[in-house]
């Protein structure tokens, strides 16, 4: 589930401060050397792989066992705000 | 890359991905209507995983032709499946790495009831983005794909 939940994440995070803070076109990307979706893929699935680590080795089965039960509301909460999102910012 | 090449692994990219999406209805239905996990359900969120996640590196790796040879076109023509791709690409990371938590939170919590119930969710947000990425996809395809 970290990992479910830190890549798309860290993934639309990127994005969406590229888009507030370097006022991002996304027409721009064909005048582009270099591909920012590339980085920002490596660079979110990182970041997935390492909450899943952090979450494997410091949460206990009991303390899983209660996040896990509130997982389908975390996961919906989370995960829907980010996919609007990212239609909205292209 | 040719372009009869590009245009092949185009469509090996959107037919693996749309077997993906079906073969990944039959993990959620069977959550949905089971209380454990049978193996067959595991096999199938598996290979759903893995059928999502090779068309996945397949877009990415034609993404850089996409961007030399068709992409300028489409800016050209102000067309609006620019902007679409976009959504595609970011939906379609959404898509498979959820997938992949919803098949590994299934193998790893499978057992608790909490631990299916938030396997379904990841699965069944992954097929939600997974088929709306198909959408504009066929969309974006056929508006740089004329048949004529």
């Amino acid at each position: 589930m970290a990992f479910g939940l830190g890549t798309p994440v860290s993934y639309a995070t990127q994005r969406l401060l590229a888009w507030l803070l370097l006022h991002e076109d996304p027409a721009m990307v064909v005048s582009q050397v270099h591909t920012p979706f590339t980085w920002r893929l490596f660079l979110a699935i990182l970041h997935g792989v390492l909450l899943g680590l952090i979450a494997a080795v410091g949460l206990s089965d009991d303390r899983a066992g209660r996040v896990l039960a509130w997982g389908p509301w975390i996961v919906t909460g989370v995960i829907v705000p980010y996919a609007v999102s990212m239609v909205l910012v292209p | 890359m040719t372009p009869t090449l590009f245009a092949l692994l185009e469509r090996v990219h959107g037919h693996l991905a749309l077997l993906g999406l079906a073969l990944l209805l039959h993990p959620i239905v069977s959550l949905m209507r089971r209380k454990g996990v049978p193996w067959w359900t595991q096999a199938t969120a598996d290979l759903a995983a893995l059928l999502l996640a090779a068309p996945f590196g397949l877009g990415w790796w034609i993404y850089s032709d996409y961007r030399a040879h068709v992409k300028g076109g489409l800016y050209a023509t102000k067309s609006p499946a620019l902007p679409a791709f976009e959504t595609k690409e970011h939906l379609a990371v959404f898509a498979m790495a959820l997938a992949i938590a919803g098949t590994l939170t299934l193998r790893l919590a499978g057992k608790d009831p909490g631990g299916r119930r938030t396997a379904l969710a990841l699965l069944l947000s992954a097929w939600c983005c997974g088929v709306v990425t198909g959408v504009i996809g066929m969309w974006v395809s056929a508006v740089t794909t004329h048949a004529w």
